[in-house]
């Protein structure tokens, strides 16, 4: 499987908790990483089509979570099961990649 | 409500694909405008810049990812487009097709007898040179025929055959096959039948690898001293004369009189050279004389496994040398020309294929000609068409690929048809040109001929197609549609119709140059007087039975009562009873010289034609005595030997002398030479073919050579055929086991001898005839569609005053410059083609002046037709119309 881009396992991250439209997307990750990490349109929306064509999410109704922005229809995304494991498995290797740091005593250093 | 920033998004989403565009454009829309909003309300105007630069890099560098990667998808799927891309051109081509019915049919029937006749022709050609003999391991066979001094004779004298069997290591075996066939009457049933035979060594099926459904071959002697005794019979035979019995080996079959035992039956379908019944072994006395000057075999034999034809022939070179040093007096420059057997049965009419194949193809090539300029024609009407879907995006190549498409459907549907018309016209073919002597009785449908076929098919799209779509779209768009209303097309349409037309005329001519020279020739071939009168001729064969005719006397008796029962028949004029009869039998050549002029061997003497006759033949022939005697009744066994002579033997023998009662020797294929006196001499007349020169020739009387068979000539004063019944009654008065056979009339025989030539000559009369309408109807479409074009301009002409005469002058000049370059075209490629007729005219140079003259004149009235009709159409232009048609 295509490792996921940083972007798109931010956006799986964001939808696993709740399906979110685009916009929602970028705000939820901007809150999330203390503005470390702004998607652009081009990129979130790429990264979105990307993600639908691998099947990890799907889209569904304008603001079925009940949090519609400003009465325009907009569409929104949530994460399939496959998604889901998806992002799981990326998780744990990042994980991994964490425990290595730790165990080479990177993160002691920088302490 | 997103406002200005929304719009300058959505101005921004230019830069992405389409397909990503209409996905994700409102979201990202919608996204330029919150993020606006929302970065103004957090940092004011310059949050919104930032906001708006960032979004900007970021939407340009993945827009021109996504723009690469669409690229990459496309490339990916363009094999697959291509392919409904072909299915939308193959649909819409049937549909143009169907909406221009009268285009179409006339196309499809064109191109569909083109391709059939083609097809036909060329299968049939493919079967002969292809089909192997229905013989095992044929490519062993071959054919042996003499030669003297080179030149093929073909027939082959038995002891020379004999040298060669025993001799000939490299052939696995050599067997031997008569010159001909003969009919024979069988008895022994209620009625008698005839039956045809022909005399063949034994060895003849194990050569040919054929052996017998039932029993055997011949257990006598190859040349046995007396007749057969043994005859091995043909499936047919068996199943209509002894019931398809099982038990029929052993069993008698009265021939001619003479007991024989069945020994084999043959399987079905079995032939060789000949359709006969019978196969029985050759004897001494059937008719010549067995020695090395009497040539009346044919050889065949099979090479020894991994022998070449090159190794059995320098051996048979060999052997002829050493036969012609031990017997110079017979076989002085004699040798044997060996052939693959398949090679030498198809040399006969190998020229006439090729020759019909050669016409057909330029036939097709006509017809391909007035296909394209339809297609021209018509592709100017669509000019309009092309023009508008070239505006709409349809590139060169694809305009191109569309029109080729409509011409291969043409061209499949075309060739589907062809195929159905190529087998019936394969069966016409073999009609014309028989191929019976190798087997091959019909051709039916094969892969060769589908292949052949298609390929023909997709050969013509090529020569049909391409043209007319290349000048179809390479028209410019923007002047097309100005002129599009005019249905007009620019000058190059007609310049390419009139190119082809050019060709078409320069083809045409070709064919009826050729075939008239055939005419011609065979015109002067049926001119030929042969020398005796051919009206009210009426001829037959009677054949004695061996049993109650082995006396001469009886012979000489039977046939002497004959001749004058049927001279008492009423409607008969005269009798006369030959041993063959010119231009149906060939008889042997035989040495004569003068006695007091010696040759110093027999090799060297002069040869003539030998016929035995009874009294009265001359006369009856209408062949005029020009000097002494014809035979009489007094001129018998007895009596001093004696001969007439025809002119042409008499000036070689006596030179400036006159013959009468000179006495000639003539080799009797005895130790010594018979001695005769010359008492009358003839006219010449043709003897075997009309077409062969002036011979010599020499007749003996009867009562001193008293044969078996005669051949009866009877000149009749009421229709000839009407007196086969009464002859046959008088014979049955005689004997009831005699059948009169071979009835036909001189007139018949003469129209059969040159049946082959005729044949040719009509195929290819009818292949130019054909040309002549194509190439007709070619240039009357062109000069059609020039009037049609230049209505506008005539219409002017005919305002400012212009004459009837004016206007005609217009579109014939056109015509005619057309067809005097095709014809002079058409005369150089004539004079190069005719070469390959050369040698099938008689009496005709394939340079003949009248023939070309005539043939082009013939030509230049049929185009002037083809050029009226258009220039009357332009005659009846009215200027007032012509030009409210603008």
């Amino acid at each position: 499987m295509t490792p996921l881009t940083s972007a798109q396992f931010h956006i799986l991250l964001t939808l696993v908790e709740g399906r979110r439209h685009g916009y929602g997307i970028m705000q939820e990750i901007e809150g999330r990483t203390g503005g470390a990490v702004v998607l652009g349109p081009g990129t979130l929306y790429r990264s979105i089509k990307q993600l639908l064509g691998r099947g990890l999410i799907v889209e569904v109704g304008s603001g079925a979570d009940g949090s519609p922005e400003d009465g325009n229809q907009r569409r929104s995304y949530a994460v399939t099961p496959e998604g889901k494991a998806c992002t799981a498995e990326e998780a744990q290797r990042l994980q991994a990649l964490v425990q290595w740091a730790e165990n080479a005593m990177v993160l002691e250093g920088g302490r | 409500m997103n406002g200005l920033w929304g719009g300058l998004g959505r101005a921004m989403l230019r830069v992405f694909p389409r397909d990503f565009r209409e996905r994700f454009g409102e979201d990202i829309a919608n996204h330029f405008g919150t993020g606006s909003r929302e970065a103004r309300a957090r940092r004011g105007p310059l949050g919104v810049v930032h906001f708006w630069i960032k979004s900007m890099v970021d939407v340009v560098r993945v827009a021109a990812a996504e723009r690469r990667e669409e690229r990459r998808m496309r490339t990916a799927k363009a094999d697959g487009s291509a392919f409904s891309d072909l299915g939308q051109d193959v649909r819409y081509a049937l549909r143009t097709l169907r909406r221009t019915p009268g285009f179409t049919v006339v196309a499809l029937v064109t191109l569909a007898l083109g391709i059939g006749a083609t097809t036909a022709m060329f299968s049939v050609l493919n079967t002969a040179m292809g089909r192997s003999l229905p013989y095992p391991d044929p490519g062993r066979l071959v054919f042996g025929r003499a030669t003297f001094s080179g030149n093929v004779n073909p027939w082959v004298a038995f002891p020379d055959y004999q040298d060669y069997r025993d001799q000939a290591a490299s052939l696995e075996s050599l067997a031997t096959i008569g010159g001909g066939t003969s009919l024979v009457t069988i008895t022994g049933a209620d009625e008698p039948e005839q039956a045809r035979i022909t005399f063949v060594t034994g060895n003849i099926f194990a050569t040919l690898g054929v052996h017998p459904q039932l029993g055997s071959t011949f257990t006598i002697d190859e040349l046995p001293a007396a007749g057969g005794g043994e005859v091995v019979i043909s499936h047919s035979f068996w199943q209509s004369w002894f019931g398809g019995s099982p038990e029929v080996l052993g069993r008698s079959l009265i021939v001619d009189g003479a007991p024989m035992t069945v020994m084999g039956v043959m399987p079905a379908g079995f032939r060789f050279l000949y359709d006969v019944e019978l196969w029985v072994p050759p004897w001494p006395g059937n008719s010549d004389p067995v020695t090395r000057r009497y040539h009346n075999w044919l050889l065949v034999g099979r090479l020894g496994p991994d022998v070449a034809l090159d190794a059995a022939r320098s051996e048979i070179d060999v052997i002829s040398t050493q036969l012609e040093e031990a017997y110079p007096e017979s076989n002085q420059n004699k040798a044997l020309q060996l052939d693959g057997l398949h090679a030498g049965l198809v040399e006969g009419f190998q020229q006439s294929l090729f020759l019909l194949v050669g016409a057909i193809i330029l036939v097709l090539l006509i017809a391909c000609g007035n296909v394209a300029s339809l297609l021209m024609a018509r592709g100017s009407t669509r000019t309009s068409e092309m023009a508008v879907r070239s505006a709409l995006g349809a590139g060169r190549t694809r305009l191109t690929r569309q029109l080729l498409v409509e011409c291969v459907v043409l061209a499949l549907m075309a060739g589907g048809m062809g195929v159905i018309l190529a087998v019936w016209l394969q069966d016409l073919i073999l009609g014309f040109v028989s191929m019976d002597s190798l087997g091959i009785g019909e051709v039916g449908l094969s892969p060769t001929m589908l292949g052949i076929a298609l390929a023909l098919s997709l050969g013509t799209v090529l020569l049909f197609g391409i043209f007319p779509s290349l000048a179809a779209t390479g028209t410019n768009p923007a002047e097309d549609l100005k002129e599009g209303s005019r249905g007009s097309t620019s000058g190059r349409g007609i310049r390419y119709r009139s190119g082809l037309v050019v060709f078409q005329v320069a083809l045409s001519l070709v064919l009826l140059v050729g075939s008239g020279l055939l005419l011609r020739s065979f015109a002067r071939l049926r001119g030929v007087d042969p020398g005796f009168q051919v009206e009210n001729l009426l001829t037959a064969t009677v054949s004695l039975p061996a049993d109650g005719y082995s006396e001469r006397d009886q012979r000489i008796q039977f046939f002497e009562i004959l001749r004058e029962g049927i001279q008492g028949l009423p409607g008969v004029e005269s009798v006369g009873f030959v041993s063959r009869l010119p231009m149906l039998q060939t008889a042997g050549n035989v040495a004569i010289w003068a006695i007091d002029n010696p040759p110093e061997t027999i090799a060297n003497a002069p040869l003539a034609d030998s016929r035995i006759v009874l009294p009265g033949y001359f006369e009856t022939m209408g062949i005029p005595l020009v000097g002494g005697r014809d035979f009489e009744e007094s001129d018998v066994g007895g009596s001093p030997p004696v001969i007439v002579l025809n002119r042409a033997t008499a000036q070689a023998l006596f030179p400036e002398e006159s013959p009468l009662g000179r006495q000639v020797a003539v080799d009797v294929g005895e130790e010594e030479p018979a001695l005769l006196q010359v008492v009358g001499m003839v006219e010449d007349h043709k003897l075997s073919s009309l077409a062969g020169g002036t011979r010599t020739a020499m007749f003996f009387p009867y009562a001193q050579q008293p044969t078996t068979t005669l051949r009866l000539a009877v000149r009749t004063i009421v229709d000839p055929s009407t007196l086969v019944r009464p002859i046959q009654e008088r014979i049955w008065e005689l004997d009831r086991d005699i059948v009169l056979s071979d009835t036909q009339t001189m007139a018949d025989a003469l129209a059969t001898s040159v049946a082959s030539t005729r044949s040719v000559t009509t195929v290819l009369g009818m292949f130019a005839t054909v040309a002549l309408a194509l190439a007709a109807l070619g240039l009357y479409g062109v000069l059609a569609f020039f009037v049609t074009q230049r209505m506008h301009e005539i219409g002017i002409r005919v305002a400012l005053g212009a004459s009837g005469g004016n206007l005609i002058r217009l579109v014939i000049t056109r015509g005619m410059i057309l067809v005097g370059v095709g014809a002079v075209l058409g005369i150089i490629g004539a004079i190069g083609a005719t070469r390959l007729v050369e040698n099938m005219l008689f009496q005709t140079s394939a340079t003949d002046l009248a023939t070309y003259v005539g043939v082009t004149g013939f030509f230049l009235v049929v185009a002037l037709g083809a050029c009226l009709l258009p220039a009357w159409r332009a005659l009846r232009v009215d200027p007032v119309e012509a030009f409210r048609a603008e």
